[in-house]
């Protein structure tokens, strides 16, 4: 279900490609262990990609750097199938735009 | 003035200087043809490449609110694009002798151009000031406590699993949620790892 979750909010918006961890427990509610253990899994499967933050725009607000994520095409499609199969009778949104 | 230079924008900008200088030099040879013209045409060619190369390292900085800066740079990119193209057309063989001739001069006037506003560019950047250095952030107390659980994770993923997660913790809104933040870490640990395990047949 946590992953259900996740997947969940990373569709709402599948061309943001700048998903950190943090964001993620605060909009789902998820622990930041468990969002950790998610993300290594959806990079494991191919569904979302990571990039580093900026060094410069980081280490301007005295902080180190975060990991971004970022749902692939393939991720997106998979999810939303996903998402489909378990909530069969769910009226869902369709985003009309895909991640490139 | 608030941006920060990249670490080698200034030796980058002072070698496209130096390379736009001798673009124009080496077109003065060709303008005199002090040179063969295929052999002035390989040169040139060479020159402006590792000119462009230079000049994406040497204008790749932040120019923050410098609104100057910012003019001449763009300023220093249309004057590398308008050099290419004029020497690109004096290159062509379909050039003839006057017309070449003109097109040399234009372009040994866009070097120059060039040489003057990246050397302007290269001075105002060296004033730029320095980004703040990050905290030693592996030194923090968060830093230290998520070193050791990271002890769980393959040792290639150590460094970038504390950072990343060192930059949340920096991002928290209040002290509450920067515990649990870290508390959640800590006690999913194990599961954390084994997911980050490539090939974990949980997966």
């Amino acid at each position: 279900m946590p992953v259900l979750q996740v997947i969940d909010l990373l569709v709402t918006d599948p061309r943001r490609d700048d998903w950190f961890a943090l964001d993620i427990c605060r909009r789902t509610g998820l622990g930041s262990g468990t969002v950790a253990q998610i993300l290594f899994r959806l990079q494991d499967w191919g569904w979302v990609s990571c990039r580093w933050e900026e060094a410069t725009e980081a280490h301007r607000r005295g902080r180190p750097r975060r990991r971004f994520y970022q749902l692939t095409g393939h991720g997106a499609a998979e999810a939303r199938e996903v998402l489909r199969q378990r909530f069969p009778g769910m009226a869902r949104w369709t985003p009309s735009r895909e991640p490139a | 003035m608030s941006g920060c230079p990249a670490p080698h924008a200034p030796d980058a900008c002072k070698r496209a200087s130096a390379l736009a200088q001798l673009l124009g030099r080496e077109l003065e040879q060709l303008r005199g043809k002090q040179i063969s013209a295929a052999a002035g045409r390989t040169q040139t060619r060479a020159t402006l490449g590792r000119l462009d190369a230079l000049l994406s390292i040497g204008l790749g900085f932040d120019a923050g609110s410098d609104p100057e800066l910012t003019y001449r740079r763009g300023h220093a990119r249309n004057v590398a694009l308008v050099l290419r193209r004029t020497v690109e057309a004096a290159l062509a063989t379909s050039a003839s002798g006057a017309g070449r001739n003109e097109l040399l001069l234009q372009a040994i006037r866009f070097a120059d151009e060039l040489t003057g506003t990246v050397t302007w560019i290269r001075h105002r950047v060296l004033e730029l000031p320095a980004a703040p250095a990050a905290r030693p952030w592996n030194s923090t107390w968060a830093g230290r406590l998520l070193g050791v659980a990271a002890q769980l994770l393959p040792a290639e993923q150590r460094q970038d699993f504390i950072e990343d997660q060192c930059g949340n913790l920096a991002s928290v809104a209040s002290r509450r949620e920067w515990a649990g933040y870290l508390l959640g870490l800590m006690t999913e640990m194990p599961r954390v790892a084994a997911a980050a395990v490539v090939g974990n047949p949980e997966r």
